[in-house]
């Protein structure tokens, strides 16, 4: 679903990224781990197309992504989610809204963007709180909201950059065991983190260091 | 787009605190540039005015036939700087100078000593000492002609005195217009990047740029608008004012650098407002 490439990123005369090629498979699970300024977000980044890498490939569902028309990459982040360590939620709207201005800017009608803003809730398990604004809101719960944002598009793929990095033990248990249940119902996930506590089961592990990923997990 | 009017209408509730002192702010940046207008416009309307009084006089010799005046004014009339010919005989030169000096000057002369004459009222944009000077000189050397005057000493000071005033009023202009601009400018970029976070989030929700860009218009729109209007009404309302103690001085109807203010309010709110998100929409990929 998602392959890259030789992809380099390269600002100024350094490299953040070196080199970096792997791939993820549609229903997959895979863990982007490394110290803080290894490029975890910068992969997770180059996936969203915020990034333009300077060189290599990456390919989206079969498709070279440096032949998408500017036009195409909103349509490309909506049928991928996104979730990050700081919620990224509009601080004056509350819960539903802020779920519902996913759909609302792609033009859906009231009555859809209703109906799936309300499932994406329960889907997290967060619709007795719809009417709170964020700040009412405990870490877990508003990364709750971030996830039922990225779910109401149903993408195929789910980024997570370091979801659980603002969150005590106890609620990152908890986001990881909502991520781990939507990755049963078939959206494959790319989760950066590190945490080496959070990486567990039987998923694929990406390990990066200043840029590269260490040789014996290329894929 | 209805959508974008809501979007628009919530977000300035919203920010109902940061709306006003951005609306304050161009409205205060508009009234400097209202006050630079109305005194020019006025300025140029006292200009213009002087501009009226300049006419050509061809004094025509004693005995000239009424079919020589005739011609000589059609010739002249066919001129492209002249508006209007009048003809002035002896007797309504006589009658204008008693009127202005009194009856007794001309009963101490034995007959009427003053000539008939032509006068020329010039097209608008002849109304220099160059456009009075090539009519002068046209008819100067014709056989009828006794003299030509047109207060040359006077108009060429006028002259002077619009191009001192026009190069002062540009470099002015210039600068206070371009005050405006910064500030209005800046005062919009400020409100569209303290959306910064919401823009962020709308891109990366897959929201299109023409889609963000919608309701950044209308809320341009209202704020240039709205300050605008406020410049306009306070312009208006100094003008007023003027018109009560210095009647002789303002000439202009305060209506139109008003309505300029409004105008001038709007299109810098719409432009600033798509100028500034265009460039944080660049830069944020």
């Amino acid at each position: 679903m998602v392959h890259l490439r030789h992809i380099t990123v390269k600002k100024g005369r350094s490299f953040i990224l070196e080199d970096v090629s792997f791939h993820i498979g549609r229903g997959e699970f895979a863990f982007l781990i490394g110290p803080s300024g290894a490029g975890k977000s910068t992969i997770l980044r180059v996936i969203h197309l915020d990034e333009k890498p300077t060189s290599g490939q990456l390919v989206l569902e079969g498709r070279d992504a440096a032949a998408f028309p500017s036009r195409e990459i909103p349509l490309w982040r909506r049928r991928i989610g996104v979730i990050f360590q700081d919620f990224k939620l509009l601080r004056d709207r509350n819960v539903m809204e802020n779920v519902a201005f996913a759909l609302r800017v792609t033009g859906a009608r009231r009555g859809t963007i209703k109906r799936t803003t309300l499932k994406a809730l329960s889907t997290v398990g967060i619709s007795h709180k719809r009417s709170a604004m964020p700040e009412e809101l405990s870490g877990g719960e508003r990364q709750r909201v971030a996830i039922a944002r990225a779910l109401v598009h149903e993408p195929h793929l789910l980024l997570a950059d370091q979801p659980t990095g603002d969150l005590d033990p106890e609620s990152a248990d908890e986001i990881l065991a909502l991520l781990t249940d939507l990755n049963h119902r078939g959206t494959a996930i790319l989760m950066a983190t590190h945490d080496a506590r959070l990486v567990q089961g039987p998923h694929k592990i990406l390990r990066i260091e200043s840029g590269k990923l260490l040789p014996d997990q290329h894929t | 787009m209805g959508y974008a009017l809501r979007e628009a209408l919530s977000s300035l509730r919203r920010t109902g605190a940061g709306v006003l002192l951005s609306v304050g702010t161009i409205a205060m940046s508009l009234f400097i540039l209202g006050i630079f207008l109305l005194v020019t416009f006025n300025l140029y309307g006292a200009v213009e005015q002087l501009r009226t009084r300049v006419e050509v006089e061809i004094f025509l010799k004693d005995g000239t036939t009424a079919r020589q005046i005739a011609a000589l004014k059609k010739r002249v009339a066919e001129m492209p700087e002249v508006q209007e010919v009048r003809y002035v005989t002896k007797e309504m030169a006589a009658e204008q100078f008693r009127t202005a000096f009194g009856e007794n000057l001309l009963e101490a002369v034995p007959e009427n000593p003053l000539p008939a004459s032509l006068r020329i009222r010039l097209t608008e944009v002849h109304r220099s000492s160059e456009g009075a000077e090539r009519v002068a000189k046209s008819v100067r050397k014709k056989p009828i002609v006794e003299e030509v005057a047109y207060g040359e000493t006077w108009v060429r000071r006028l002259d002077q005195l619009i191009l001192i005033f026009f190069a002062g009023d540009l470099v002015v202009g210039i600068a206070i217009a371009s005050a405006t601009l910064f500030v209005i400018a800046n005062t919009i970029k400020l409100t569209v990047l303290a959306r910064r976070e919401s823009i962020e989030i709308m891109k990366l929700v897959g929201a299109t740029d023409a889609f963000i860009r919608r309701p950044f218009f209308f809320e341009g729109l209202f704020q240039g608008f709205l300050g605008g209007l406020l410049a306009g009404i306070a312009i208006y309302l100094l003008h007023r004012i003027a018109l009560l103690y210095l009647p002789h001085l303002v000439l202009i109807d305060g209506l139109y650098p008003a309505l300029s203010l409004v105008a001038v309010g709007t299109l810098l709110g719409v432009v600033g407002s798509h100028k500034s998100l265009k460039r944080l929409l660049d830069s944020l990929g």
